[in-house]
């Protein structure tokens, strides 16, 4: 629930400026208008606003974030936070509502419309890291190593190295995140138990996984899938978790035709061999008519096995059926000799080009990540005493308040472990047409589970339509 | 009633009487047919209300239950007063209403002025003027959001809601499309009959031109209000602070992004955002249905 409006009473922060229209106003639009005009093949955004305080005075940041509902909630609490530990910087958080990742282009249209503008915000948090490159190498972000009192040395013993990386982009580091992304199996133990299977064992391998789905999915005399044991979806992860690669950074290659990914999608589309893609689509298609967006088929009992993230539990124990009894178990792996995987991504804090004083924003950006404040840090990222995501740092397993969270949610030491602890942690590829290849690989995965295409041909379709997309764009 | 008769005189079965009850019955057929498909296509649009305001009424454990369950129970009322609770929504109605209400003004009377001219007045380059007015119309928003965005925050007036009215006031290209459409449905003789009698072309309009075209004028004064009232993305670049938001906004505030949202208050919020839309639309569609009609504009 989101708490009540908040007015910024502080004396620093500017008042909302005049709207009045003035003959001045007027021609500065007409020359901004023309400046754009003549500068439109640029594709520089340096645009400086003000001057940048002097070190000591006090100075108000304003904070993009697109966190809603109760989420706003947390960023207050963690605003709150930085307050209390100094009194120099006020963050002025602007909640930008775009709800989803999925909507981050709109976040983003926002963005570069202001940064372009020369007002952008001085801190925004960023939904993943695919916008880092592109933003990026047209110069909108600013490197946090070019700034005073960096001191990447101990950011980088405080994170986990696969997290670290997500903010990073040819030998720069432009965000840090606030937490990570993690994903294990979450099952239904009373389902495992009325067919047989023991509710305490998990599946270990995609070939239990495969044999698991197979009993657990419930049809209708008709052949209509009532519950659907395992439906696999995120290339992402799976693709990993084979062993696969989608991108060559010493190359600036795309991969994502590897034998191994490749290997993956014909595995999740054995899938839609198997229970008939046209069932399948429409027991998917009726999950979302009969819920809209909100539906949760894991608690509703549709499915059996899904993978999910670690914020998973706490809707459980908040929306699901007091009785609800679930095991989680790390991502299967692809056979017994695999190595363990996972995928990972963030919501990383940057400063774009333009903040008005990116050294006071890099303050507020090392303490969301929680730099050296294990105790703290634990109290943020487990904000309302349940698991949101996986700390950025092993350093906070220690901390008290933060193992209460984890043995009040069983499960959420498996979310923890794979990913801390995995061999092999897939990310976002670190180019900048990132968002266009994670937008064709969904378009790849969902026409070859509707048994339109198949793995390798459009594997290699989408290799070479990025690629050329990448090309372009370096 | 009058019976036909045969050429020797006897007289014929009252055919008439029969084809009338037939004829009466295959007409009430067709239409029982119609109806029947009319309620089937109309159910298909209502029915996503209908679940919207179900679901308003239910507890999170209810909404979520499988399968579905239509009735709510126990009615939860009280998510109407927690989606007050939840976010400003009377505040969000006002700064919405105060958008929807300035852009239909500035565009009811802008584009009627500007349509008057590309229909009823004779000026040099003025179909070729409006082809490019109608060109306009296929530059997506996305393309114009920096330009725009960059001379708006030049005057100043970014986080206020000029962005979003003011542009109203200098015509809309889809409106005045479809208002010239109308206009020149109009009988020239009517202009020309008030020019002899001394009226300048403001009198025209005014006293001939917008009389007959009202159902026209409304009809743009509901899309824009529809528009505007729905309007997601114009407000989220242009306004950054929440007490400025509208109704799409603080609507989007509400739903989660991490994990599952309080299902039941975001729908009783978006009933009663839906609601005046129903109102409005529900006593101004004899003029929207007219005013298409006579446009030939589907929108």
């Amino acid at each position: 629930m989101i708490g009540p409006h908040r007015v910024n009473a502080d004396p620093t922060v500017p008042s909302i400026r005049s709207s009045r229209l003035t003959r001045r106003r007027l021609l500065q639009a007409g020359a901004g208008a023309a400046a754009l005009a003549s500068g439109a093949a640029s594709p520089s955004w340096a645009t400086a606003r003000g001057v940048p305080a002097i070190q000591g005075e006090p100075i108000t940041l304003t904070y993009w974030h697109g966190w809603t509902e109760q989420w706003e909630e947390m960023v207050q609490f963690v605003v709150d936070q930085f307050h209390q530990q100094q009194s120099r910087i006020r963050i002025e958080p602007v909640v930008v509502p775009v709800g989803s990742q999925e909507q981050s282009s709109e976040f983003l249209a926002k963005l570069t419309a202001a940064i372009a503008a020369g007002e952008p915000p001085d801190i925004v948090t960023l939904f993943g890291s695919t916008a880092i490159p592109t933003l990026a190498s047209q110069g909108a972000l600013v490197p946090l190593d070019s700034l005073d009192g960096a001191d990447l040395p101990t950011v980088e013993a405080w994170m986990d190295p696969n997290v670290y990386r997500l903010g990073r982009y040819e030998d720069h580091l432009y965000g840090l995140s606030y937490w990570a992304g993690a994903y294990a199996l979450i099952y239904n133990k009373a389902h495992f138990a009325e067919v047989g299977l023991d509710p305490e064992v998990g599946p270990a391998t995609v070939a239990d996984l495969d044999a698991f789905a197979e009993r657990l999915t419930v049809r209708s005399g008709s052949g209509d899938i009532s519950r659907m044991g395992f439906l696999p979806s995120d290339l992402l992860l799976w693709g990993t978790v084979f062993g696969g690669n989608f991108y060559d950074p010493s190359s600036n290659e795309v991969t994502a035709n590897d034998p191994n990914v490749v290997r993956a999608l014909a595995w999740m589309r054995s899938y839609a061999e198997k229970y008939d893609a046209q069932k399948v689509a429409e027991f998917n298609e009726g999950l979302a008519s009969e819920r809209a967006a909100n539906l949760d088929p894991l608690i509703a009992g549709k499915f059996s096995m899904q993978i999910q993230g670690p914020w998973k539990l706490g809707d459980i124990k908040k929306f699901g059926d007091p009785n609800f009894a679930y095991g989680v178990v790390r991502p299967p792996l692809a056979d017994a000799e695999a190595q363990p995987a996972n995928w990972t991504w963030g919501d990383i804090q940057v400063i774009p080009t333009g903040s008005k004083d990116p050294a006071a924003a890099l303050e507020f950006v090392k303490f969301t990540a929680g730099v050296n404040d294990p105790d703290g840090y634990a109290r943020r990222c487990t904000w309302g005493e349940r698991p949101i995501n996986v700390p950025v740092s092993r350093a906070v397993l220690e901390v008290p308040s933060f193992q209460q969270v984890v043995a009040s949610h069983p499960g959420f030491d498996v979310f923890i472990d794979a990913l801390l602890n995995g061999e092999r942690i897939g990310s976002p590829p670190v180019m900048p047409a990132a968002a266009f290849f994670t937008d064709r690989l969904a378009a790849a995965t969902d026409s070859v589970m509707l048994l339109q295409a198949e793995p390798g041909p459009a594997l290699d379709d989408l290799d070479q339509s990025v690629q050329s997309e990448l090309d372009r764009a370096r | 009633m009058a019976t036909l008769t045969r050429r020797d005189g006897s007289p014929l079965a009252p055919v008439g009487g029969r084809t009338t009850r037939a004829a009466t019955g295959r007409r009430w057929a067709g239409s029982a047919a119609r109806h029947a498909i009319l309620l089937a296509c109309s159910a298909v649009f209502v029915l996503p209300f209908v679940w919207m305001v179900v679901t308003s009424l239910k507890s999170n454990q209810q909404v979520l239950v499988y399968p579905p369950e239509w009735i709510p129970s126990p009615v939860r009322w009280r998510n109407y007063l927690d989606a007050f609770e939840a976010a400003p929504l009377l505040r969000y109605a006002w700064n919405t209403t105060v958008i929807c209400v300035t852009s239909v003004v500035g565009v009811v009377i802008s584009s009627t002025v500007v349509a008057y001219g590309f229909s009823r007045l004779e000026w040099r380059g003025r179909d070729a003027l409006f082809v490019v007015v109608l060109a306009s119309l296929m530059l997506p928003f996305q393309v114009t959001l920096i330009p725009l965005f960059i001379i708006f925050s030049r005057l100043d007036w970014t986080n206020t809601y000029l962005p979003l009215t003011v542009p109203a006031f200098f015509g809309n290209a889809f409106y005045i499309f479809l208002l010239r459409q109308f206009f020149l449905r109009i009988p020239r003789d009517y202009s020309d009959a008030a020019r002899v009698e001394g009226a300048n072309e403001l009198q025209i309009l005014w006293q001939i031109i917008v009389p007959l075209a009202r159902p026209a004028m409304i009809t743009v004064a509901l899309f824009q209000f529809l528009f505007a009232w729905n309007d997601f993305l114009g407000p989220l670049i242009y306004i950054s602070e929440e007490s400025r938001f509208t109704l799409a906004l603080g609507l989007a505030t509400m739903r989660s992004n991490l994990g599952l949202s309080e299902f039941g208050q975001i729908m009783a919020a978006a009933t009663m955002i839906v609601a005046p839309v129903l109102l409005i639309f529900a006593v101004a569609q004899r003029y929207f249905i007219e005013g298409i009609a006579a446009s030939g504009v589907k929108g």
